[in-house]
């Protein structure tokens, strides 16, 4: 009885062992670093992960204080283009890391990588 | 019982991980405030009330302080055409501690530069180079002197504008920084704008990493290591244009010239304890230039300082040695450190 007792415990350890790997295998697999959200005037527009997206899309985000182009293609997302009188949001091209948020001001539009992302970074002085 | 041994051991292990793994939540929270996007991470059981009471007290500031704002102290006093005004004590602490850094900075750091940013066309956005009579007619309204303070009233001169810009943010960090403490908050990252202010370290324990960008491009150049401090820098590539001469003009003015600075520096930064100390000298030591900043840093021991210059030769001060490594594809360029 003792020897059949033991050998439970054994088999027992071993699911959760193999439970823990494949839990682990799977974290690691798993997709991350790509979750997208697109927020504009406190508002959350958009979460989707980029390595969703399999053919080129646009967003046209209008609000009457102004517009943004949104182009997500080739694993990217960047502002084509907007009515805003900076264009910084335009000029940072695509979204690379968590610590870059594309940010348009003028019209409180926000892009940013819900997920830590490969660079490491917690924040970008700038 | 070996095996009923290795059993209990398991489970001892995942309930010792457990606390860890809900510690480790965090509430997040981006919102916009002194005309930039800011997001604040906190980690703790009361995460999520301190960072709704930080960003109330965030824009409590930025409701006193706002240039723009008809509502605020600074716009009062600023249009008081010369009369005292009853200011707040959070806005007569801020401006006696504007007027300590630029006594501190000898007036490279000058809260009143406002007409000249205004003539240049750096707070409407309509950019130009001013005439050299317009410079010469504006910088007499130019100097911290001006400004008198006293037993909760301000007063300035006809004309002589107050900004805090330079200072505003950093300082609101701090501020944000005590309230997300008396939350009990002991491990909260602070995106103020590109100024970045930590508490404690990450919550696996390894320092931050705070990134600080090239310039002109969208890359780090270099990682800073930190905990419990604020990374504040200045640039003249934050904001700048390009006139008809071809020449770059950047917004940090030198308030002896009312020309924007050309100092040999294209970023400086500087960690600290105190955000709002870090904001004021990232300004004033971009004006100095190299020798004036190395000399700064020798004569004060409250921060540490990283200086990128115009031929991309970077100097570290010596307490940073440690937490500094270059990025990624800038691992050529050549860092000399300064030591007392």
């Amino acid at each position: 009885m003792k020897r059949f007792h033991a050998g439970r415990w054994i088999a027992l350890c071993a699911v959760i062992l193999l439970l823990a790997g494949a839990a682990c295998l799977w974290l690691w697999n798993a997709p991350g670093g790509d979750l997208v959200e697109i927020e504009r005037n406190g508002e959350m527009l958009y979460r989707f992960r980029l390595s969703d997206i399999q053919d080129a899309q646009t967003i046209e985000i209008s609000r009457p204080d102004g517009s943004n182009t949104i182009v997500i293609e080739n694993g990217e997302i960047r502002v084509s283009a907007a009515d805003c009188p900076d264009q910084t949001c335009v000029q940072m091209g695509p979204l690379r890391s968590r610590a870059m948020p594309i940010v348009c001001l003028p019209h409180e539009l926000v892009i940013r990588f819900a997920e830590e992302t490969g660079d490491g970074l917690d924040a970008l002085a700038q | 019982m070996r095996a009923y041994r290795l059993f209990t051991l398991l489970l001892a292990l995942l309930l010792c991980a457990a606390p860890g793994l809900a510690e480790a939540t965090g509430a997040e929270r981006g919102f916009f405030a002194m005309d930039t996007y800011m997001t604040i991470t906190a980690y703790g059981e009361e995460a999520q009330s301190a960072l709704e009471a930080a960003e109330e007290r965030i824009h409590a500031l930025e409701g006193l302080w706002s240039v723009t704002d008809a509502e605020s102290e600074i716009y009062a006093l600023n249009h008081a055409g010369g009369a005292a005004v009853p200011i707040s004590a959070d806005t007569e602490a801020i401006l006696r501690f504007a007027l300590e850094m630029a006594e501190r900075t000898q007036g490279r750091f000058d809260p009143t530069i406002y007409p000249l940013l205004t003539a240049w066309g750096f707070t409407t956005g309509s950019h130009q180079v001013p005439a050299p009579e317009e410079i010469a007619a504006l910088l007499p309204l130019v100097g911290y002197g001006q400004i008198a303070l006293s037993g909760g009233e301000a007063s300035l001169p006809e004309g002589v504008e107050v900004d805090l810009g330079a200072i505003g943010k950093g300082y609101a960090g701090d501020e944000a920084v005590a309230v997300l403490r008396q939350y009990g908050v002991s491990c909260a990252l602070l995106n103020l704008g590109g100024g970045v202010q930590v508490i404690g370290a990450r919550p696996d324990g390894n320092p931050w990493r705070v990134g600080v960008l090239m310039p002109f491009t969208q890359e780090n150049f270099c990682v800073l290591e930190v905990e419990d401090c604020a990374v504040i820098t200045s640039g003249d590539y934050q904001r700048y244009f390009t006139a008809e001469d071809g020449r770059l003009y950047g917004h940090i003015l030198d308030p002896d010239t009312g020309y924007p600075a050309q100092s040999g520096l294209t970023s400086v930064t500087i960690a600290g304890a105190e955000g709002k100390v870090c904001d004021a000298l990232s300004t004033a030591l971009f004006v100095m230039g190299l020798d004036g900043a190395i000399e700064h840093w020798r004569a004060h021991d409250d921060f540490e300082m990283l200086l990128l210059t115009d031929e991309n030769g970077v100097y570290i001060t010596e307490g940073l040695e440690d937490a500094f490594s270059l990025a990624d594809g800038y691992a050529d360029m050549e860092v000399t450190v300064i030591r007392r």
